[in-house]
């Protein structure tokens, strides 16, 4: 009896269609889904700490299986670009053109930048640390645009720090595991970055719709801008560093959206900057909340002014 | 040999779940497409082996899609779900005898998936989204699920090859 229970005839039976315990299984398990879709529309905390416990044990596995797909991935690839290859090579031609006569401009105005740095007695910025990652895992779907990193919190990274391709700004940290990062892309529903257009340096906030172009909102009543003016970060709410390219004005349809440099589809080697960012430097609630010292402190000193002998 | 018969069909799909996450650089058309191509191999196991792909395990593969592309929990293991219960159900209405009824019936299941998966994303966000790359995807599925049964197919004539000959040498 044993060998026809595990005979070839006995696998291929019928499942019994919908109405047995198969169907009953699969109606509880999707309703499990239902709730734990519902859950997640309203941002449950225990939805994202299982979220950050699941991707942190299937990150190693991700990180072994990408080293043997290296030569595929390489494959899909040149696939794509092969199939761009005649427009693109006639684009970087003019492209090509157009930096070398920006190039004779920037070390001019560089020059000039440091003369009057100099007379002026400027302070140099510091400069931004880095670390670079390898995009391990790439979101799909119809929800988020998102990409995983093989980089987490032992290796410094925060959330807020933005991502930079090679090509320009894609994103920020949104999460981070002690080995890997979720960042969110530009592109993301929930992605908003305060933006400067053109020469005029006009002001917008660039927000991402999960479409391959971000749309330009909060413009002024008369924007002074073109199809083709580069955007940049504004460094408005400290968010972003200031002056970081993003892509380019395009039109669609009457709406202004952003033609990114980055191509995002494309991801492989991406770097964190290291910029702390003072919007998300906010105190926790325990040490917002005042000690009974800082208290008297406060309302002796609130007491003095109004006495007017802290003078 | 029992384990590994067992084994295999969960293997080749959690095969397919890291692949479909995997950063390929294949544009913005496959942004829908690679999620649902677990489903061809569920589908493919639930058809011919109904025992070896328990709806649990289907359940988990949808939850690593959700965890791994950082979408809601739950969304792809409800679609998985709704796509096996679809497989068993139209399993009694088109008898399985052959490649081209199996395609039939797979075609009918992934065209009827990908509304399913329109709708519960219409739902969630609580507006319509743009049903043409679902479409999309349902058709690349079409086209890649021959390749799929023809990899998969070897694989499932050799599990069960040598319980077919020790079952001919009792009897």
């Amino acid at each position: 009896m044993r060998t026809l229970k595990d005979d070839v005839f006995a696998r291929r039976r019928r499942s019994g269609g919908f109405a047995g315990r198969r169907g009953v299984a699969i109606f509880t398990l999707a309703a499990l889904s239902l709730g734990l879709l519902a859950m997640s529309r309203i941002d449950h905390p225990a939805v994202e700490r299982s979220r950050r416990f699941l991707s942190e044990m299937v990150s190693p596995g991700l990180q072994a299986i990408a080293v043997p797909l290296a030569p595929l991935r390489r494959l899909g690839r040149q696939l794509v670009a092969s199939a761009t290859a005649v427009d693109g090579m006639e684009r970087l031609r003019e492209e090509n053109q157009k930096l070398k006569g920006w190039e004779a401009r920037a070390k001019e105005l560089e020059r000039r930048l440091a003369d009057l740095g100099t007379l002026a007695r400027v302070v140099d910025e510091p400069g931004i640390e880095f670390v670079t990652g390898r995009v391990i895992a790439d979101a799909k779907g119809p929800f988020a645009r998102s990409v995983m990193l093989n980089a987490g919190r032992e290796q410094g990274l925060k959330g807020g720090h933005p991502v930079v391709s090679g090509d320009g700004l894609i994103g920020r940290v949104l999460d981070t595991g002690p080995r890997s990062a979720r960042i969110l892309l530009l592109t993301d529903l929930n992605s908003r970055v305060p933006v400067m257009i053109g020469d005029s340096g006009t002001r917008a906030v660039m927000f991402g719709d999960n479409g391959t172009q971000p749309k330009l909102a909060h413009l002024p009543e008369n924007p002074r801008f073109t199809t083709g003016d580069e955007v940049v970060t504004s460094g408005v709410g400290g968010l972003f560093p200031r002056g970081m390219r993003i892509g380019v004005v395009v039109d669609d349809d009457g709406t202004a959206r952003v033609k990114l440099h980055a191509r995002l589809d494309e991801l492989d080697h991406v770097s964190v900057l290291f910029f702390e960012t003072p919007a998300l430097d906010i105190a926790s609630e325990e040490q917002r909340k005042p000690s009974a010292a800082s208290t008297e402190r406060r309302s002796t000193v609130r007491r003095s002014a109004s006495t007017g002998s802290e003078k | 040999m029992g384990t590994l018969a067992r084994v295999t069909p969960l293997f080749t799909v959690v095969l397919s779940v890291l692949l479909c996450v995997m950063p390929w650089g294949l544009g913005p058309s496959f942004q829908f497409a690679l999620p649902m191509l677990p489903f061809a191999g569920i589908h493919y196991w639930a058809r011919t082996s109904p025992a070896l792909m328990p709806s649990t395990f289907v359940f988990a593969a949808g939850l690593s899609v959700d965890v791994l592309s950082y979408g809601p929990l739950g969304y792809w293991s409800l679609v998985y779900l709704m796509g096996l219960g679809l497989t068993a159900g139209l399993e009694r209405v088109l008898p399985d005898n052959g490649p081209m009824s199996d395609y039939g019936t797979f075609c009918a299941v992934t065209a009827g998936l990908a509304l399913l998966a329109w709708a519960c994303a219409s739902v969630y966000f609580i507006r319509f989204i743009d049903w043409e790359p679902m479409a999309w995807a349902a058709l690349m599925l079409a086209v890649a699920y021959p390749f799929v049964r023809t990899l998969l197919g070897p694989v499932d004539r050799w599990l069960a090859g040598p319980r077919t000959l020790n079952l001919e040498r009792r009897t």
